[in-house]
């Protein structure tokens, strides 16, 4: 039913507020069986935008902390981008949220940790299930690991412990076994990516590889026109 | 007498051959010629600074074709906003005139046959500049409704002008929108460009709804912007693909060519420069500096290619185009300075980016702030969709400003930007090293928190990116670091030598100054 309403023509009718609202519970209350899905929490934060005396603060927080702790980095900021700033000054839960987000953004990992932590006892029970729940404690850490695993090769365990506020190596390799090449003993090593890796030098004695005919196309085209005139 | 016969002869020609070009022969190249010329003449001569004969006066001309009256009203109707500066009732007016239409245009999409009837035909062009001008209204609208209510809520207990009665004109306005709350409702207008992209999109669609279907694309992209949602901007634009394939309508030369939805885009020129704008806007507040850079750097060197030219002399309207020029390249001194990358734009782009912001890009590298200009004088004029509550403009006045909608982008957007100082500061010594140790780093840069300013700096400049493989992620960033055993490795980018790109520069060069040349006349 909410595939029907995000892909119909009057998507934006607010007599689907109830039902969006509903599936946003329902990724709050159990992700595995009710899958992230941004567009429609999108959906449902933009029919506030355009109906404000409908909006409700709870799942505009909850859509909110639903793409910071499971979407992409730029989820969390576009749908910031549709909440309106009185929304987010006005809500004591709303300023943790912003917190957890920048500290996220920042790689200020124990700081963004607590911000979620303390969620958890907010008064609205959706949002401080949420943040207390075992697939947001694995998916905040695993998306931490796949952040460290793009600036390091090697970090200490030590660290990465401290940083994502795990118990054992053991825990390491099992929040991130594909990004994680081995965790035991005292350095964590991540698997090899572009980015924790050299770059390899080009042998092409500085020629390139291939001709970018899109710029040869457009210079050509422009004199043409040119000459026309 | 009648009021047609008042009506000038050639004005009745006029409405007489649009009315068969857009029902009956549909021929392109004719229709053309009156869009965009025999109608500029005719306003010029007879119109210029009054409105076109109302539909009632010319129906006899068209056999009281309500479809082409609709589209003869709306066109007549960008033509007097041209020339007045509408108030409310106007504007509420307008609003009724393109609900007509566009419920008109879908009735007749809806009935049997008319895919293969094609029961009317407008120009890319026209399809263009109605979606244009549709969304154009509106957002001018959503700024004059809270424009009122800002006025008004002066006058209630606690503003500035307390106790006052507030002038007519804004009673008025107040009262006409009150009236009128469902015009230029936000949802009905998104349903309709939704609803113009899925009739265009269908199977065996006649040309003028393809050509709906693109521009209506285009037009809720650029809606989506100026709410402020900018994944549906750019996820509006899916419509327009190369798969995207629209047949030479029936009136047509027979040596013309099916063309894809792109290459219709491309024929129009404001759309676009508009199009490609938006997107660009979208691709920076979503974080996706390449992509932004690639669609603002290609237009801007064609647009500066062109006006050097002087190939856009000719183009109408070529002031606003220009306008949207400069605002580009202000995009763009924000995205080359925050992520310096070897050749992400053209030369000639870098140089007009420096030419024009060079000083304040300077002023931003020696510690003061200087994005926020930059990006409010570049960003589009964001809207709020919602209808304010009216009853209370001057009883309870507002609680938040009426240009809030605009300040929570710029926040963003400053958010954004925040620590961009110091992320350049790492940058600048990462660069005089090839492996340094992280303790040194962090004693030179003296800043809390190093190790998470590094990982920061690396997750912020690894992006999502447009590629031939669909969307993938890399870096934008002009140097590449990593870190092992406690040792920062730094490579600095590989430098793509683009010869191509050099000698046909200089070939361009060269023909310029023999041109030059050779219009110098000689007398011996």
């Amino acid at each position: 039913m909410v595939s029907d309403i995000l892909q119909s023509t009057d998507c934006y009718n607010p007599a689907n507020i109830a039902a969006l609202e509903s599936y946003v519970a329902s990724q709050a209350s159990d992700i595995k069986s009710n899958p992230y899905n941004f567009e429609a929490n999108r959906t449902l934060v933009k029919l506030y935008q355009f109906f404000p005396e409908n909006s409700k603060v709870e799942y505009q927080l909850l859509a909110t902390l639903l793409s910071l702790i499971f979407g992409s980095e730029t989820d969390v900021g576009a749908i910031l981008c549709l909440i309106p700033e009185s929304v987010k000054s006005d809500s004591e839960d709303f300023t943790t949220v912003m917190t957890a987000a920048e500290n996220r953004d920042s790689c200020l990992f124990p700081n963004f940790i607590d911000a979620i932590e303390a969620l958890g006892s907010s008064n609205l029970s959706s949002v401080a299930s949420l943040a207390k729940s075992q697939s947001t404690k694995d998916a905040t850490r695993s998306s931490m690991l796949q952040t460290l695993s793009l600036a390091y090769k090697t970090i200490s365990t030590a660290n990465v412990l401290k940083q994502l506020k795990l118990g054992s190596a053991d825990e390491i390799k099992a929040l991130a076994a594909d990004v994680v090449e081995s965790a035991g003993g005292s350095v964590v090593t991540f698997a090899d990516n572009e980015e924790n890796t050299s770059r390899k030098k080009s042998d092409t004695g500085g020629q390139t590889g291939s001709l970018d005919y899109a710029s040869v196309r457009s210079l050509i085209t422009s004199k043409v026109v040119a000459t026309a005139e | 007498m009648s009021t047609e016969e008042f009506l000038p002869d050639a004005l009745k020609d006029f409405i007489f051959d649009l009315h068969d070009s857009v029902r009956t022969s549909q021929i392109p190249v004719e229709q053309q010629n009156l869009y965009n010329g025999t109608f500029r003449e005719l306003t010029s001569k007879y119109f210029e600074k009054s409105a076109w004969p109302s539909t009632e006066a010319v129906s006899v001309e068209c056999g009281g074709d309500e479809v082409f009256l609709a589209v003869y009203k709306e066109l007549t109707l960008r033509h007097l906003h041209s020339i007045t500066r509408p108030n409310g009732r106007d504007r509420v007016e307008g609003w009724k005139v393109y609900e007509a239409l566009f419920d008109t245009i879908i009735s007749e999409a809806e009935k049997e046959n008319a895919m293969n009837d094609a029961p009317l035909f407008l120009l890319p062009e026209w399809a263009f500049d109605m979606m244009h001008e549709f969304l154009y209204q509106f957002q001018g609208f959503c700024q004059f409704r809270t424009g009122v209510f800002a006025n008004a809520s002066k006058y209630a207990p606690g503003g500035i002008s307390e106790g006052k009665q507030p002038p007519k004109h804004i009673t008025e306005n107040l009262e006409v929108l009150s009236q009128n709350k469902d015009a230029w409702a936000v949802q009905k207008v998104m349903y309709y460009l939704a609803r113009f992209i899925e009739i265009g999109s269908a199977d065996k669609a006649a040309a003028a709804y393809q050509y709906l279907a693109i521009f209506a694309a285009v037009t809720l992209s650029r809606l989506e912007c100026l709410l402020g949602d900018y994944s549906s901007s750019l996820s509006a634009l899916d419509t327009i693909s190369s798969k995207f394939i629209v047949e030479p309508p029936r009136g047509s030369d027979s040596d013309v060519k099916a063309m894809t939805a792109e290459e219709i885009v491309e024929s129009v020129f404001a759309a676009k420069v508009s199009m490609t704008y938006h997107a660009g806007v979208a691709y920076l507040m979503l974080r996706r500096y390449k992509d932004a850079c690639n669609v603002l750097g290609d237009m801007c060197a064609t647009m500066r290619r062109g006006f050097k030219s002087g190939v856009y002399r000719k183009i109408v309207g070529i002031e606003q185009h220009t306008k949207l020029y400069d605002r580009m390249i202000a995009l763009l001194a924000i995205i080359t300075h925050v992520t310096p990358s070897y050749g992400l734009v053209d030369e000639s782009v870098s140089n007009a980016v420096r030419e024009r912001h060079g000083n304040q890009l300077s002023k931003i590298e020696a510690g003061e702030e200087g994005y926020e200009d930059l990006f409010m004088y570049a960003c589009p004029k964001f809207i709020s969709p919602s209808v304010p509550k009216y009853e209370d403009a001057l009883t309870k006045g507002s609680s938040t400003g009426h240009d809030a909608a605009y300040k929570l982008q710029i926040n963003h957007f400053m958010n954004e930007m925040s620590n961009q100082q110091t992320l350049m500061k790492l940058r600048s010594y990462m660069k005089l090293y090839t492996s340094i140790s992280v303790e040194k780093l962090q004693k030179m840069v003296q800043e809390d928190d190093f190790e998470s300013l590094l990982l920061s700096y690396k997750q912020k400049t690894y992006q999502v990116e447009d590629s031939e493989d669909g969307v993938v992620r890399g870096s934008v960033m002009d140097i590449h670091y990593f870190i092992k055993d406690g040792i920062i490795h730094v490579d600095e980018a590989e430098k793509q030598n683009r010869f191509e790109t050099y000698f046909m520069s200089q070939i361009a060069q060269s023909t310029d100054i023999r041109k030059n040349v050779g219009s110098i006349s000689v007398q011996i």
